[in-house]
């Protein structure tokens, strides 16, 4: 293997994607609500705002795609290799957002996620080249990640829009929230049921309260729970955010947090130890 | 009032518990089981057909038994996260809550259905989303709640070219297989730090020739399948853990995840429904 690939190079593809994502949060931001969107400022802005978040998508897509090679094997298992995943769909999230409800203030919100993510894998990587143990090797593997850090990166901007929630009182940063959520929420039975399916093939049952899982179902029901309360509309806008904040920490939980627990021993979801 | 109802509720379960301990759910094994759960689901569509202003039927269908029931099972979920006590799931508090929240989604797909089949097409897709989704949910609920007794997970060890007949299962009991055993080949692939790859037996069952893998069972009967679950190197040659599960609701589970799969994907096209096309 060439010694300069891998994770040796990921500070030249991260800083390139932080700084592309950050000229569009700046461009976004630049084109005033009060303008109209057929005016040319407004169009210019946002056309720069679309190409240079598309190019940090790209870059990063890039170097997911060299280390996918140079490991031999999808790089979905270790800890740094998922972080990968979320700025990715991070980023993603943001530029889809702001394309289908031009909501400026988003791809500022996804650029600081997938910053501290990118961060962390540059301070703190955890590069061990773990090779693939007999239970991964399933065709569920990569849909089951991959849904995973998709709907994480959209409920993590569901969480940036809560915290602005407490302290606004416009309205359409709820509505903004509802459809990340649903999303996120898409996206989030996506990977469970996926992850249903895996361990019936692989272990014999469907659901078997490992701790993982059971976090998994914890967050699943949090958010499931915002949205009924939505749907009844007699919750105040404060709970909502308190829920989505609840719900977002349990995510946390349910994707790092659960090998930290006492539980954690006898769990099937712990590789990298 | 809904909390006057869930704090009895919830009494009344942990009075049973106390008294009684957990769920005996070996007794419940089919066909006890079967016949409750459609005693229950008979019960409760004739209530709706019949009695759809008493106070049951409303109490189901009103939006604090939809939060509480969420807010329940949230809660115990919660508590089985932090402590890690798997054992809670065989509890009277998780099988009433499993009940009232099988009950609610019943309740809220009957009104679903008959809202679907009375306004015509021009809510259809968010209903349709609705129905998929409660409905696969409710089926995937209700049959590993109600399919429980009737699970099997048997454990053999099977030794090169020695045929074998006896099973543990989980808690350790000893039982004999109607049918023989007997590992053929099995052979270990490793990575270049000895770590295994793969692993892959050719077993004989029962006079077949079956090849498992990790990932890849294969099925006996109906609701049973045989698993290779993992493997010890002796001095001549390997044995492998085989596990043989049986579980006849597999197929009304399976039903119900594809439904809400189904959901899931309208969940993500159709979006959030807007405020005023609420009820």
């Amino acid at each position: 293997m060439i010694d300069i690939m891998g994770w040796n190079i990921f500070i030249w593809f991260g800083v390139a994607a932080v700084l592309l994502s950050a000229v569009g949060a700046v461009a976004s931001l630049c084109a005033n609500d009060h303008w109209s969107e057929s005016s040319l400022r407004y169009r210019r802005r946002r056309g720069i705002a679309i190409t240079s978040s598309f190019s940090a998508l790209l870059v990063l897509a890039a170097f997911i795609a060299l280390l996918w090679v140079d490991l031999g094997r999808p790089p979905l298992r270790t800890m740094g290799e998922t972080r990968l995943w979320y700025s990715f769909f991070a980023f993603f999230a943001g530029l889809f957002t702001y394309i289908r409800w031009r909501y400026r203030w988003i791809l500022s919100y996804s650029t600081i996620l997938a910053t501290v993510f990118i961060l962390i894998n540059i301070f703190r990587p955890e590069i061990h080249d773990q090779t693939l143990m007999p239970a991964l090797q399933s065709p569920w593997f990569i849909p089951h990640v991959t849904v995973y850090m998709f709907s994480y990166s959209f409920l993590g901007c569901a969480f940036l829009l809560s915290l602005v929630g407490l302290f606004t009182t416009k309205n359409n940063v709820m509505s903004a929230a509802d459809t990340l959520v649903y999303i996120g929420m898409a996206f989030l039975t996506f990977g469970m049921l996926s992850g249903a399916l895996w361990a019936k093939e692989a272990w014999g049952h469907y659901w078997s309260w490992d701790p993982k899982e059971t976090w998994a179902l914890v967050t699943w029901l949090s958010y499931m729970l915002y949205i009924h309360l939505r749907l009844s509309g007699r919750t105040s806008r404060r709970m909502l955010c308190l829920l989505l904040i609840f719900s977002f920490l349990c995510l946390q939980m349910c994707w790092w947090g659960v090998n930290y627990l006492p539980t954690a021993s006898d769990s099937v979801h712990v590789y990298n130890r | 009032m809904p909390y006057i109802i869930i704090t009895i509720f919830l009494a009344v379960a942990l009075a049973l518990q106390i008294m009684v301990g957990s769920v005996p759910i070996s007794f419940l094994a089919f066909p006890l089981n079967l016949i409750l759960a459609l005693l229950w689901a008979v019960v409760m569509i004739s209530l709706w057909k019949t009695r759809r202003k008493s106070f049951f039927v409303d109490f189901m269908l009103s939006r604090g038994a939809t939060i509480s029931s969420i807010v329940l099972f949230l809660g115990f979920c919660l508590v089985v996260g932090i402590t890690g006590e798997r054992s809670l799931v065989s509890t009277w508090m998780f099988a009433f809550i499993m009940l009232y929240l099988q009950t609610v989604l019943l309740f809220v797909i009957l009104r679903g259905w008959r809202a679907q089949t009375a306004t015509g097409a021009r809510l259809g897709a968010v209903r349709w989303r609705f129905l998929l989704n409660h409905a696969g949910l409710l089926l995937a609920v209700s049959s590993a709640f109600w399919g429980a007794p009737d699970t099997e997970e048997l454990r053999i060890r099977a030794v090169q070219s020695l045929p074998v007949r006896e099973a543990f299962t989980i808690d350790g009991t000893y039982e004999v297989l109607p049918f023989e055993i007997t590992l053929d080949e099995f052979s270990v692939e490793t990575y270049s730090n000895g770590v295994p790859s793969m692993y892959e037996a050719l077993v004989n069952v029962d006079g077949e020739n079956v090849i498992l893998k990790v990932n890849q069972p294969y099925g006996l009967s109906f609701g049973r399948d045989i698993y290779l679950v993992g493997y010890e190197s002796m001095q001549d040659g390997y044995s492998c853990i085989l596990q043989i599960v049986y579980e006849p609701w597999k197929y009304a589970a399976l039903a119900g995840v594809i439904m809400m799969l189904a959901g899931a994907f309208m969940l993500f096209v159709c979006g959030p429904r807007r405020r005023n096309d609420d009820d």
